[in-house]
């Protein structure tokens, strides 16, 4: 079942569900008692309110007007990670606690105008690389008079505090979670998320010498209130998730310290969205993104991809129908890594495809695809806008195989790629 | 002519909607059609309170809130009735009419088997045909959870929707 098809079932499944006659007025009617429900409700909430003035959860702060700048008047902070007390083996060390907030006020690059209220620690405790404190506050944009959920936390290390990272963040970041790395080189971990279970942490995509690749998980170190972990040499494949890596899971945001203080405030991590291939694809029946979607799910279940990479490309996509019956789809992919791979359908009945690896895209090459057929089937060539000829052995003639893409037999040892009318480029296949 | 007051337009709204929205929470309850009208009544119901302060139309917001909220009475699923038995693979599916009917079940069953954010990435998608990204932000994840969700999603579903080969004996 491909994607086309799903839509297809899932239509078929609801063509002959209809609401009842009934059922437009039951909505209306329970919208609108609903309604009533909650305007008495807020009614007596503020009557309560009123009666019982220091109960309320919400926190009100002044805005800071230090440096001479405006002060914005009142702004509600209702979000209770502000107020909740310090959790973490050091929580209750108040040398430490008062120490990380002084730091965390001196040191935090944010304008005073913008900070709203006091620094708040949310978590203290220790780890192997000793006294850690998360330290937040809550900020707004300048000239700005209410509050829009933003806030700054940051990471102070040490007996005397230093603030190492820090990032922008809503509350709503903490659900999932971020991971912050500090300290040499990185390989720190401090991950702050509700999630009930052990952020997992992934430090690469591993590929194995098939050409196949997984990733390994590791739980972080619960630290009441934060998870640590300590990752060797972090590179851009680290990933670490709420949940089951191998089923239903979250990525927590990344934030590194060796990025900061140059961007002491940085936006959240979005992937950048793919871009539009530049070849025309050929899969009939599909549209292009119809089309990369089902390639990268495809090359992910045989296990040649991450499914958490942030890119994926499809640079070229070669159709070949053989004599023999075997209809093959060699896929020029690239993704978080500079390298490209050419990977080989065999396509069969029903979008069943069987996956192989073919070849690396060797840069310098015209010869982008070389791939070995199954089953010795002989070897698919490609190269754009060239002329193709094969020779089993340098002392043996060449013999034609055809414009741009060639199946040749498994005994080809040399391709000839002719240009125009350039000198001709021969290319070892094996 | 009375002016058409917002009420009106939240009437002309459920009522012009209704089978379509319908549709969705059907499949995001995994052909439960009890749960999916409990699940529509109480988004549009929830929905109603808040239009003041939804931007643009309404249906995409609706329909966000659906997968949600489907998602968070899956996980309390466990403290309900069972709602229907999920044996795939003691029902294969039989010809004709019959067969269509059950072949249809089999789809909105498999989905149920499905963890319920993929399930909901696969309605949203392939069904309500919105886009990676659109997904994504009803959703509250990347666009990356979308993607291997998605993938995740089809392959489970293929796994369960394999049909043994009836013509062998």
């Amino acid at each position: 079942m491909d994607t086309t098809e799903l839509a297809r079932a899932m239509r078929a499944a609801t063509a002959e569900i209809r609401p009842d006659p009934a059922f437009v007025p039951a909505v209306l009617r329970g919208a609108w008692r609903r309604r009533l429900r909650r305007r008495i409700a807020i009614t007596v909430a503020l009557t309560a309110v009123v009666a019982a003035t220091g109960t309320l959860t919400v926190t009100v702060l002044r805005v800071s007007a230090q440096d001479g700048q405006d002060n914005q008047g009142v702004a509600m902070v209702t979000d209770p990670v502000y107020v909740t007390p310090a959790r973490g083996q050091l929580a209750s060390d108040e040398t430490f606690t008062e120490a990380a907030t002084a730091a965390f006020s001196n040191q935090l690059p944010v304008p005073a105008s913008s900070r709203l209220g006091q620094p708040h620690v949310y978590w203290a405790g220790a780890t192997d690389a000793g006294k850690i404190a998360v330290v937040m506050q809550p900020v707004h944009q300048a000239g700005e008079a209410g509050w829009r959920g933003e806030g700054v936390v940051g990471v102070l290390t040490g007996s005397q505090p230093k603030l190492v990272v820090a990032t922008r963040f809503t509350a709503a970041d903490l659900v999932t979670g971020l991971m912050f790395l500090y300290g040499p080189g990185d390989k720190t971990a401090l991950a702050l998320s509700q999630s009930p279970t052990a952020p997992m942490v992934s430090p690469n995509w591993i590929v194995a010498d098939d050409n196949r690749g997984r990733r390994y998980w590791d739980p972080m170190v619960d630290g009441d209130g934060a998870w640590w972990t300590r990752v060797p040499d972090p590179t851009a494949g680290l990933r670490v998730v709420a949940g089951d890596p191998n089923s239903t899971y979250q990525e927590l945001r990344v934030v590194r310290a060796a990025k900061w203080p140059a961007d002491p405030v940085q936006a959240p991590v979005t992937p950048e969205p793919d871009p539009t291939p530049p070849v025309a694809l050929t899969f009939p029946g599909t549209d292009q993104a119809q089309l990369e979607g089902d390639i990268r799910s495809q090359l992910t279940d045989a296990g040649f991809l991450d499914p958490l990479a942030r890119s994926f490309r499809v640079e070229c996509v070669v159709d070949a129908d053989l004599p023999t019956g075997l209809k093959v789809t060699a896929v020029e992919i690239s993704g978080d890594s500079p390298d490209h791979n050419v990977y080989l359908a065999v396509r069969g009945d029903g979008g069943n495809n069987t996956w192989t690896y073919g070849n690396p895209v060797t840069p310098g090459s015209h010869l982008l695809v070389r791939a070995r057929l199954p089953e010795d089937a002989g070897w698919l060539l490609a190269a754009r806008n060239t002329h193709l000829r094969y020779r089993t052995d340098p002392d043996q003639p060449w013999q034609d195989a055809g414009d741009e893409v060639a199946w040749v037999p498994a005994a080809a040892t040399q391709a000839e790629l002719t240009t125009d009318n350039r000198e001709p480029v021969v290319e070892n296949i094996t | 002519m009375a002016a058409i007051r917002p009420d009106d337009e939240f009437a002309q709204f459920v009522a012009r909607r209704s089978t379509a929205l319908l549709r969705t929470a059907y499949l995001l309850c995994a052909g439960d059609r009890g749960a999916a009208e409990d699940l529509l009544q109480d988004v549009l119901e929830r929905v109603y309170a808040r239009r003041g302060r939804v931007r643009g139309d309404l249906e995409p917001y609706v329909r966000a809130a659906m997968a949600n909220a489907s998602a968070n009475r899956w996980r309390a699923r466990s403290r309900r009735v069972t709602e229907a038995p999920l044996e795939l693979a003691d029902d294969p599916g039989v010809g004709g009419h019959e067969g269509t009917v059950l072949d249809r079940d089999r789809i909105a069953k498999a989905l149920g088997l499905l963890p319920a954010r993929v399930r909901a990435v696969l309605v949203l998608r392939f069904f309500d045909d919105l886009s990676e990204a659109d997904t994504a932000a009803a959703l509250g994840v990347s666009p990356g959870t979308v993607k291997s969700q998605t993938a995740r999603g089809v392959a489970r579903l293929r796994e369960l929707l394999v049909e043994p080969d009836l013509t062998r004996g």
